[in-house]
């Protein structure tokens, strides 16, 4: 395959290509991610949406060069800034981990260290990556948390993670991610575990970094209301690969591939939707794999034969719109 | 005809004990605090709000798997608060609770048979060769196939794992079940599977839901009625269609615009009602109305005396002073972009 998903314009700040990740475990191989291929310029806000076991934190755990750790074979590019990361020594990953990419996860107690007040956490941060002064690091961990919108930073900068709420808390994870000033914030499922009310707030928080200070994001979650808050940009993964990348509203509103479309059908909307219409079936296990599409057990569109013994490609379908399938749903009007 | 489940000014508080050895009681959680709700036959009541509103103590309080601190839970008539443990269990036939994770709740060391096939053995409802034919029905029932009854539960996939669940809490026939958070757990293309499973049981076997979940969409789609539940309170209760597209309370507003739209035009034009602050403790919660803390109309009224459940229009009730002004002038002050910083 020599085509891949590129974002036009701009020299892309991170560029992953044909990104294949396998676990050896004991049942056999586990291909959690296969031949992914996807960019992100500066500033831009790319989703990853996909069901459990899809492959999303594995791809951005490669793309933090955090899966060789875990025993995983991988192979394939991963550029950033156009410099080849793969291959690299861990020294010069973990150079750029402190430097350009910070993430934001799911649960901040597990990122969080339970005996330091949280401006201590974050003024070090400052002092080991920017080599700034005690004093300095403090007033810039007390600016950071006012920043991400905690009411009194000054004062709360004393206090330890657990006095925080939730969304308090994911508050204080950005700030720490924004410390190093990086360029690329990988933020896996950072409001899953919030009450809604409170996921509003942070998607916004998110998002401003974006829009405000150019920060590139990669937002991964399984919830399409998120992307359609946050991304310019989404890939839906199905099975270890991404059948469809498209601009936001391309693959919200003009799905083509029928994983997609299907996934928005059975949808329940808080606007109101009459008839569910559900997936039958489940997601294939990883270790083995169906042999033509990854989809084709439980696709309501499934073509011939080939949709059952070959493998598709990513197809540009229109203009940076990819599908992988032999099938092209016609664009909905 | 009597309603088939009425919850009069429902409460259950948890004791709040000191630490160390007196563990002398300090205080109470009010999970639940006066709540008052009917279930007609064949019919389902959502309860939505967001963490810690009570409403999972409200499921359990009307199976008494809870026993209420006060109100009472008249199923078909009988009040189940009055009603002594041991004659609870023939009532228990009739309710039954499904939870949010089906893995959790099913032993690992048993046949998915022997799950369903224990739900009958307990209430003596079928031996020898009608039992092995119900369990076989029950499974077909759920859409599952009759022939796995041999398999282990990490055989199945989680939607599998709660239509057996689902088939379990259905094997001593109730005609009632409080579901909780019974999609939760599972993948967006899964959920639907079983929200189409539960809503087609309701209408072929005239079974009434209690239907618990954060998720304000899920909770729209398979309802006819919907309560909000905030602080242990229902702050507003309508039919269904009446809250989604007229909701009345500013919580229920916050709630409901606060839910990100997949549809990226719906997304763009909503206008976001923010609330300030946080949650407050259910243990401490705030005088007045409960919501005054976060609520952006909030007057000095509101931090004193506490608003009743009033009928604004048939069948639709709302808990806040200034309902009617805030239904006629529209929404000022809390209006923000969604792409704007909150501060
Ligand atoms: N260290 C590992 N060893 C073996 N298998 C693994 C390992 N890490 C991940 N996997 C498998 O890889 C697949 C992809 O996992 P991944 O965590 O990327 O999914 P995900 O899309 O993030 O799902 P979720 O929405 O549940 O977080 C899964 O089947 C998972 O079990
Ligand atoms: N057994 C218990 N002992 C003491 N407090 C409890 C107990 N169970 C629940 N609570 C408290 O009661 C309140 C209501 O809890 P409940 O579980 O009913 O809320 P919920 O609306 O179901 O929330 P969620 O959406 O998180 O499930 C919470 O503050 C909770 O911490
Ligand atoms: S009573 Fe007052 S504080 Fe409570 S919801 Fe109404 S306006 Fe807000
Ligand atoms: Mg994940
Ligand atoms: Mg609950």
């Amino acid at each position: 395959m020599t085509t891949t998903p590129a974002n036009d314009r701009a020299e892309p700040l991170l560029e992953v290509r044909d990104l294949s990740v396998g676990f050896p475990t004991r049942e056999g191989l586990v291909r959690a991610v296969d031949r992914v291929s996807f960019s992100i310029n500066p500033g831009e806000v790319v989703g990853f949406v996909g069901e459990s076991g899809s492959g999303k934190t594995v791809t951005a755990l490669a793309v933090m060069g955090l899966v060789a750790a875990q025993g995983a074979i991988e192979s394939g590019s991963i550029r950033f800034r156009g410099r080849e990361m793969i291959g690299l020594p861990e020294g010069e990953w973990r150079r750029v981990r402190a430097r350009e990419v910070a993430t934001v996860f799911q649960d901040p107690m597990t990122a969080l260290n339970p005996v330091f007040s949280v401006g201590h956490q974050i003024s070090e941060v400052l002092r080991t990556h920017l080599a700034l002064g005690r004093q300095e690091a403090r007033e810039r961990a007390v600016e950071l948390l006012g920043m991400v919108g905690i009411p009194d930073a000054r004062a709360r900068a004393g206090d330890y993670p657990h006095q925080f709420s939730g969304g308090m808390r994911q508050r204080v994870m950005i700030a720490m991610a924004l410390s190093c000033d990086p360029s690329l914030i990988i933020a896996d499922e950072p409001t899953t575990a919030l009450d809604v009310t409170i996921q509003a707030e942070i998607l916004d928080l998110i998002r401003s970094l974006s829009t405000d200070m150019g920060v590139a994001v990669m937002i991964i979650s399984h919830d399409l209301g998120v992307m359609s808050a946050m991304a310019d940009r989404i890939n839906v993964m199905y099975a270890g690969q991404i059948v469809e990348s498209a601009s936001a509203v391309r693959v919200l509103v003009g799905p083509r591939h029928p994983y997609t479309r299907a996934l928005l059908q059975s949808l329940p909307r808080v606007e109101g939707q009459a008839i569910l219409t559900a997936i039958e079936g489940a997601p294939p296990d990883l270790i083995s794999l169906p042999m033509g599409c990854r989809f084709y057990p439980r696709c309501p569109f499934r073509g011939d034969d080939r949709c059952r013994d070959s493998n598709p490609d990513l197809r540009e379908v229109d203009t940076g719109h990819w599908v992988r399938s032999f099938y092209d749903l016609e664009p909905v009007a | 005809m009597t309603a088939l489940l009425d919850v009069r000014e429902l409460a259950v508080h948890y004791p709040v004990r000191a630490r160390g050895l007196t563990r002398r009681r300090t205080g109470a959680v009010r999970a639940v605090d006066g709540v008052s709700f009917t279930v007609e036959r064949g019919r389902t009541l959502g309860l939505v709000g967001e963490s810690g509103g009570g409403k999972s103590t409200t499921g359990r309080a009307i199976l008494m798997l809870q026993r209420p601190t006060a109100g009472s839970v008249l199923f078909e008539g009988v009040d189940l608060a009055g009603v002594a443990e041991g004659e609870l269990r023939n009532l228990r036939r009739r309710m039954q609770l499904v939870f949010q994770d089906p893995y959790a709740s099913l032993d690992p060391r048993m046949t998915v048979g022997r799950l369903v096939g224990e739900a009958l053995d307990i209430h003596g409802l079928a031996v020898g060769r009608s039992r092995a034919g119900r369990v076989a029905g029950l499974l077909e029932l759920v859409g599952l196939d009759p022939k796995h009854a041999g398999r282990y539960p990490h055989e199945f996939s989680g939607g599998q794992r709660q239509r057996i669940g689902i088939a379990r809490a259905l094997a001593v026939e109730p005609i009632f079940l409080v579901c909780d958070e019974p999609v939760s757990a599972l993948d967006v293309s899964i959920q639907a599977q079983v929200m189409n499973l539960l809503a087609d049981l309701r209408d072929r076997l005239g079974l009434s839901y209690v239907f618990i979940s954060h998720d304000l969409a899920v909770v729209r789609h398979i309802s006819d009625r919907v309560a909000v539940m905030y602080l242990g309170k229902i702050v507003e209760m309508a039919d269904r269609d009446d809250l989604y597209d007229q909701p009345l309370h500013p919580y229920t507003k916050a709630l409901l615009s606060s839910v990100p739209s997949p549809d990226p035009n719906v997304q763009r034009a909503r206008e976001r009602v923010m609330l300030r602050g946080e949650l407050p403790s259910p243990a401490d919660p705030p005088p007045g109305c409960r919501f005054h803390t976060r609520c952006p109309h909030a007057q000095e009224l509101c931090r004193v005396v506490e608003p009743p459940l009033v009928s604004a229009s048939a069948g639709h009730v709302v808990a806040c002073h200034f309902w009617r002004e805030l239904r006629s002038t529209p929404v000022e002050v809390t209006r923000a972009r969604t792409s704007r910083r909150t501060s």
